[in-house]
């Protein structure tokens, strides 16, 4: 039994795998984890390493990337940096998603009732403020940092993904085998972990993939107005930052993290896209 | 003759392969008559219908050859404009389920009035009033009040009437019923059928009904014609299908309708599955399926005979072997 | 509709005051006294005891809070601790700067979003929809920042056409709604696709076809009217994040808005300031949500005629 359905399982990933935008998002996001896992070894120079010297030179065989207001190799902070924002990322990602599960499938399972109400009116409120305005103000309020950031984003990442979940779970709920399920004296607890949430997965699956994204944004955003990471850290959105004055004479010290923030976003975003279109097939043809 | 469809070719390129819709079909429609085609779900018959207005989208669809002769004219090799002139004017066309038909933010009478504020160049006003005149025609109350009305706000019987108002609203010679009734339940159903029979026989319109239940055909056809995987299996007048049915097709669809007076242990059934149409066999498209198949059957696809005045079927144990 | 429109006033009224609660509570938590910085370094010890009764520091929470919620409805925000002026004054001008912004923002994103969207959806599958399908991906994937930063580079730096900072002329606006409304015309383009490419596989399309009605009128009239439904929604929500966003396009271009007041405000922790700026971005979410939901109900008959 057990050999069957992680036969299933294996058939269920190369299906997706032959989707173009899963395979290619998948291919950037594992570049990118493996200079986050391999940093120290990939690094060519000492990322925090001053070298007034080489100030803001450009790109050459000495620094691939060029240097920047201090010196440092830009090519060494970025790769370091990816540990940074993966880290942030997932972190976020972990706290918002668990939150948003517990939340979302007892607002969605019990739809209507008043802690369903509750949840929803609560999420509202969280809601008026835009994801950026309110991760900000909460770390105005605690201090910068990496674990202020981390939780900030992902307090702000909650009434989404609750959103999210609850949705899922009100279409799945709606599905004729729960009533089933019912139906035979299945208890709540085990409908709900048993029938629901894995049906639930995938929308939910997806949501995630693309929230990291926007979590990597999230965090190079408030870095770059000096509320997350703090410097000398190498953190993508400060290094933008630190190349704001330099624009006419070295931009490439602004432009390459920025770059690499895009790429990573977009990594996340086709991934998302590619899971989107995987589980929701819309080709409709008119036979018969 | 006013339709007139001869070896009818049409293919989907999909991913999974190139889908084999319909595979030479031939009909004839005189004016005035009632035609039914029937087939289960998959055989090409809704397919005939909306390639007569050229509704099917190419791609991914490709007409590989035939012709649909309207008049006298090739639909298939009109420029488009002339085509979207033909539509709503001299053909129209009704579909199975009203709700999802029509458009959920305009109200009935705007739907039913832009046709004939289309093809017959009047301004909005008239065409309401107008459309209020064709309520009454489909017998639905309040007509003035209906034109108000938006879709979510009518029955389904309504919403039936209403496609129909629209569909006659400029008084078409062809009226095609794509499974007009199915989505119905069965007592507005039968108003539906007698009300489309009133308005063919006060107005001469001419009838295509695509459906899949032998009932409404027995009801309303003057000619049947039965599709299976594409083509025109067996197709003549009402009364030689119905008493003399030669396909094994045909006779196992008429055997498959219960009989309330006669007593049986259990319902017979066509066996095997509906047919993959990317995947065509090389001989008869029925033969997996059929209980009187010879060798012949499963090495050329049969011919169209001609038996009897205008009976016609497409089957081996019929062409006098 | 008047039903839907009470119960939508309703809930934005209390929504409006859990903000205040949520507001409120957050700068409740904040370690630090403020009398003493407010005090200065001069002041005595009564001094202080008298400006915490003042401000009214020695009573419980609660009460704090119907103290501060009653002068906020008089539109009374206390003195800012940076400059020391009542916030108010601040505020408003800075207000109708970000206003301008995003309204300027949203014309650009809506007018692209919505033309792009729809271009793709009625191309599907061809080359020019996947084009812009990509163009679209990656600018939903470049950080507001950064490409504020790029075409200041480009067009101020280098090629000196624009300028820079400050909001005096028609000209200062270009860059900063170009920044803003790339990102969100992108961001709508993809949702208009979607909901778009759904509406024209929909039965109600092929009858307006079969009717004979020319494609322009099948596309706009028909499909276009329905999808707009869903992608109104989105707009409304997408205006509170582009408030959001114009917080880094006023930082990078020194645009005197609400947004770069804000976050001077969280920089120098100058809390009365970041309450009335929270607040005002809060209201200002608020109403537009609200103006969009009757709109909603305007457009969508079965929201209008609910039986």
């Amino acid at each position: 039994m057990a050999m069957a359905s992680a036969n299933r399982n294996l058939v269920l990933l190369c299906k997706m795998l032959r989707n173009k935008s899963i395979l290619f998002g998948l291919i950037v996001i594992s570049a990118l984890a493996l200079m986050a896992v391999l940093a120290d070894r990939l690094m060519p120079h000492d990322p925090l390493k001053i070298d007034l010297e080489k100030r803001l030179q450009p790109p050459s065989s000495e620094h691939l990337l060029g240097a920047d207001s201090l010196g440092r190799d830009i090519l060494s902070r970025i790769i370091l940096g990816s540990r940074v924002s993966l880290g942030i990322a997932l972190g976020v990602v972990l706290l918002s998603l668990t939150v948003g599960i517990i939340l979302g499938t007892f607002s969605g399972y019990f739809m209507g009732s008043w802690l369903d109400e509750a949840v929803m009116r609560v999420m509202d409120i969280l809601m008026v403020f835009p994801g950026v305005l309110l991760a900000m103000v909460l770390l105005g309020v605690t201090g910068p940092g990496f674990l202020n950031l981390t939780i900030a984003i992902g307090v702000a990442s909650i009434a989404p993904f609750t959103r999210v979940v609850r949705g899922a779970v009100i279409s799945v709920k709606e599905n004729m085998y729960v009533e089933a399920a019912r139906a035979v004296g299945e208890s709540t607890q085990s409908i709900i972990l048993r029938t629901i949430l894995p049906n639930a997965l995938a929308p939910i699956l997806t949501y995630a993939t693309l929230r990291m994204g926007v979590a990597v944004l999230y965090a190079s955003t408030l870095s770059f107005l000096g509320l997350g990471i703090q410097p000398p850290n190498p953190e993508w959105g400060i290094m933008v930052s630190d190349g704001r004055e330099f624009l006419r004479v070295a931009p490439h010290v602004s432009t390459f993290p920025g770059l690499v923030i895009s790429m990573a976003v977009l990594g996340f975003n086709i991934l998302g896209d590619g899971l989107n279109d995987f589980f929701n097939p819309r080709v409709r043809e008119r036979r018969g | 003759m006013l339709l007139e469809i001869s070896d009818l070719r049409l293919v989907f390129h999909t991913p999974q392969g190139i889908v084999h819709a319909l595979n030479g079909v031939n009909l004839t429609l005189e004016k005035g008559k009632v035609l039914g085609i029937v087939g289960e779900t998959g055989c090409g018959k809704s397919v005939t219908g909306l390639s007569i207005m050229r509704l099917v989208p190419c791609p991914p669809g490709r007409y590989v050859s035939g012709e649909v002769l309207f008049e006298g004219n090739d639909l298939l090799k009109l420029p488009i404009t002339e085509i979207r002139d033909l539509r709503g004017r001299e053909i129209a066309m009704i579909f199975q389920d009203p709700m999802t038909s029509l458009n959920p933010v305009l109200s009935a009478g705007d739907q039913v009035a832009e046709a004939m504020q289309l093809h017959q160049h009047i301004g909005r006003r008239e065409a309401i009033m107008k459309a209020v005149e064709l309520f009454e025609n489909v017998k639905m109350p309040d007509s003035q009040e209906m034109t108000l009305r938006y879709p979510h706000q009518l029955s389904g019987g309504m919403q039936q009437r209403v496609m129909i108002a629209m569909a006659l609203s400029c008084k078409p010679k062809l009226l095609i019923a794509d499974e007009a009734t199915s989505a119905l339940d069965v007592t507005i159903q039968a108003q539906v059928l007698s009300l489309m029979r009133e308005l063919k026989n006060k107005t001469g319109l001419t009838l295509l009904l695509i459906t899949h239940d032998m009932g409404v055909v027995a009801e309303m056809c003057d000619d049947v014609a039965v599709m299976y995987a594409g083509s025109v299996v067996e197709s003549g007048e009402l009364s030689e299908i119905f008493n003399k049915p030669l396909h094994p097709y045909t006779r196992g669809l008429l055997d498959c309708i219960p009989k309330p007076h006669v007593k049986e242990e259990k319902l017979p059934t066509i066996g095997g599955s509906v047919i993959d149409l990317i995947n065509l066999p090389s001989g008869c498209a029925f033969e997996p399926r059929c209980a009187e198949s010879q060798d012949i059957c499963r090495k050329e696809p049969p011919t169209e005979a001609l038996v009897g005045r205008s009976h016609r079927v497409r089957c081996f144990l019929n062409s006098g072997n | 509709m008047l039903p839907f429109v009470k119960r939508r006033l309703l809930l934005s009224l209390l929504t409006l005051f859990g903000v205040t609660v949520l507001v409120f509570l957050a700068t409740q938590i904040i370690p630090g006294d403020p009398t003493l910085l407010l005090a200065g370094p001069y002041a005595t010890k009564e001094d202080i005891e008298a400006l915490r009764v003042y401000l009214g520091l020695d009573k419980p929470p609660i009460v704090q809070y119907f103290m501060w919620l009653s002068r906020a409805l008089r539109a009374d925000f206390g003195t800012s601790w940076a400059t020391r002026m009542p916030v108010v004054y601040e505020i408003a001008p800075r207000w109708v700067n970000t206003f301008a912004l995003a309204i300027t923002a949203t014309i650009v994103a809506t007018v692209i979003g919505l033309g792009t969207g729809v271009f793709s959806a009625t191309r599907r599958d061809t080359i020019s929809d996947h084009l812009s399908r990509i163009v679209a991906l990656v600018g939903v994937s470049m950080p507001l920042f950064w490409t504020g930063l790029l075409l200041m580079a480009l067009f101020a730096v280098r090629l000196g056409w624009l300028p820079t900072s400050g909001n005096e002329t028609p000209l200062h606006y270009v860059l900063p709604s170009l920044t803003l409304g790339i990102y969100y015309a992108a961001l709508l383009s993809r949702t208009t696709r979607a909901s778009m490419v759904e509406i024209m596989s929909m039965d109600y399309v092929r009858t307006a076809r079969a009717k004979g009605l020319p494609e322009s009128v099948v596309i706009f009239k028909h499909a276009f009217r329905n999808a707009l439904i869903p992608v109104i929604t989105v707009i409304g929500i997408q205006f509170g994040y582009l408030l959001g966003g114009a917080v880094v396009v006023e930082t990078i271009f020194r645009w005197p808005g609400i947004g770069s007041l804000m976050i001077n405000s969280i920089l120098t922790r100058d809390f009365p300031m970041m309450q009335a700026a929270i607040m005002v971005f809060a209201l200002s979410v608020l109403f537009v949500s609200l103006v969009v939901d009757l709109l909603y109900a305007v457009v969508d008959p079965k929201i209008r005629y609910e039986t």
